[in-house]
């Protein structure tokens, strides 16, 4: 019976370290495929690792798209997003979490609802504020919404975890004669770090892979265009060699894997301690 | 009475403090959900292109999308639900099996939780990009290995059932977020609750039927439900892979109709009428979840 089950666990942890394997494969098939000529790259049977690696794809990427100038847009809205998710999200929840004031759950549910919204019902009528307010054209549209709390998901976040510090640690500041921003500012934000470094992290993908909202906003203005519709204006151009394609794809997938890697730890650990399980 | 004073007016101070310190998210609501939504439903009554003001149609827009055939609203709402509808599901299903393979204790299941949420942070359209080739119909790697062992090439991107399983395989691919939150959950499971059921004889299966998901189920159905509306929403694979939602329009989902209908038909009043049409139904859907809740979700507080 014993024997039985650790042959059983054994099994069970093979498939997983298959599946990993499985999992990481897209992404070597990727990069496997960006270093390769266009006559390795068609071959059958395929080959696995590139035997005449060559770096055409990469510099060919680079020629024909605006990549600098994409990677600049990227870095800027996303760097806007971010801020702007992390302080408006966190005074919300400030708000919510230490606060008796009228009609507040009332809000408090709206706002959660807007989490189960689908984008479109609102599109049209924020497209058409946009330019009526001249905005159009900018980088405005994408940004602004993040400083009014942008996702609800984080301000909902962030509520539960506010809501585990103690309010005596308020109110000992208080006695103190801290008033309620400084409270925020020196006892909530340093204590609830890592809940904010998942909200940063979580922003940064959002804002960083980003498309549905940059098609109807930056497309169409040249100056305008971020990493993902430059990748989706190149393959729409560009298909006669993939490698090319692959080659920009792992380009701009770059930042984010780097992001991955400094982030992974406080991911999952984030996630573990904050609410976002429900 | 001195008191009562004093409680008052911390009271005004207090409700002050809230509504300022919350400002942000409940402007934003104002301002970015309930302001446009309200103008999208009086919108989906009129008839406007981008610059022109809006002219009052009455229904006009509701009639033509259900019982015209070139509007293909009925299409897309079909195939959005079916797209959703089944990868919640699958998306679930699979986290959670994945979450218990890799909630034992063995050496390196860090690493290996590290590696199925790794392409979850790769941007849509880069993870499209490579679908697309491996899933090539004359030189992707999937093909290519099929047509070795006999079986001969798939139509995985232009055949309108195959489409789908790709378009899964690609959401599974991604979903190492939803893994990652199963774990959390899993952790949270009361040890005493496993260890009733072992003393009264249960095996692995008893296990999670009676002590493992009933405390995990509130974190399912959050998930889920969320899982759902962002499934819903997909967009970026559907224009990547083709122009209007080929093959025979299976991936004309819900977004891609109302872009194509506002931003290059240019018909606003209609794509409002359209997306509300799609929320009223995704209410419905929510709704039908929220009732049966009640039997198989076990509350947590």
């Amino acid at each position: 019976m014993r024997k039985r089950k650790r042959v059983l666990n054994g099994i069970l942890i093979a498939i997983a370290v298959f599946a990993g394997v499985a999992f990481l494969f897209p992404i070597f098939w990727m990069v496997r495929s960006s270093f390769m000529g266009l006559e390795e790259l068609y071959r059958t049977p395929p080959v696995i690792f590139p035997q005449m690696a060559t770096l055409k794809n990469y510099t060919e990427a680079l020629k024909q798209s605006d990549l600098l100038l994409q990677f600049r847009n990227s870095c800027v809205i996303t760097a806007l997003c971010v801020a702007g998710s992390v302080i408006s999200s966190s005074l919300t929840a400030y708000g919510f979490s230490r606060f008796d004031f009228k009609y507040k759950k009332v809000w408090f549910m709206l706002i959660i609802s807007t989490m189960m919204l689908p984008a479109a019902v609102t599109l049209i009528p924020q497209y058409r504020m946009w330019n009526k307010l001249h905005l159009l054209g900018t980088i405005v549209p994408m940004v602004v919404p993040a400083w009014f709390g942008g996702s609800a998901y984080f301000t909902f976040m962030l509520r539960q975890f506010f809501q585990t510090i103690p309010k005596e640690l308020d109110e000992a500041a208080r006695v103190d004669g801290a008033g309620y921003f400084r409270i925020y500012l020196r006892i909530i934000l340093p204590l609830t770090k890592p809940a904010l470094i998942v909200v940063a992290l979580f922003a940064f993908v959002n804002a960083w892979n980003e498309f549905f909202y940059t098609v109807i906003y930056l497309n169409g203005h040249q100056k305008l265009k971020t990493l993902t519709l430059g990748l989706y204006m190149f393959k729409g151009v560009y298909s006669t060699n993939y490698g090319a394609v692959l080659a920009l794809a792992a380009v701009i997938s770059i930042p984010a894997l780097i992001f991955f890697l400094i982030g992974n730890k406080y991911f999952v650990e984030g996630i573990s301690m904050t609410g976002i399980k429900g | 009475m001195k008191k009562r004073c004093g409680s008052k007016r911390k009271q005004i101070s207090e409700n002050r403090a809230g509504y300022l310190f919350a400002a942000p998210g409940i402007l934003g609501f104002l301002i970015f959900t309930a302001g446009p939504m309200l103008m999208s439903f009086y919108y989906s009554f009129t008839e406007f292109s981008v610059l022109s003001s809006p002219k009052w149609i009455g229904v006009q827009n509701y009639v033509n999308m259900l019982t015209s055939p070139s509007a293909l609203f009925v299409k897309s709402l079909k195939v959005t639900l079916l797209y959703a509808g089944i990868n919640a599901v699958l998306v679930m299903v699979f986290s959670v099996l994945t979450a218990l393979l890799l909630n034992r204790n063995f050496k390196g299941r860090g690493i290996l939780r590290a590696i199925y949420f790794l392409p979850s942070v790769v941007p849509v359209v880069a993870t499209t990009v490579i679908w697309n080739w491996i899933l090539d119909y004359r030189n992707g790697l999937i093909n290519q290995v099929l047509r070795m062992m006999g079986i001969g090439s798939l139509n995985w991107l232009m055949d309108e059932k195959l489409i789908f399983v790709s378009l899964f395989i690609m959401s599974l691919w991604t979903c190492g977020g939803s893994v990652v939150i199963m774990i959390a959950a899993l952790q949270d499971v009361p040890r005493s609750l496993i260890e009733a059921v072992e003393v009264d004889g249960g095996n692995a299966w008893h296990r999670f039927r009676y002590a493992v998901f009933p405390s995990i189920s509130p974190v399912v159905f959050f998930q889920l439900v969320m899982c759902l509306v962002n499934s819903l929403q997909i967009y970026a694979q559907s224009i990547m892979l083709s122009d209007n939602g080929s093959p025979d329009r299976m991936t004309y989902f819900m977004n891609v109709m109302v872009y194509d209908h506002a931003f290059k038909q240019l018909k606003m009043g209609l794509a409002s009428a359209e997306s509300w049409g799609m929320f009223l139904v995704i209410i419905l859907i929510t709704g039908i979840l929220f009732g049966t809740k009640k039997y198989w979700v076990h509350d947590s507080e």
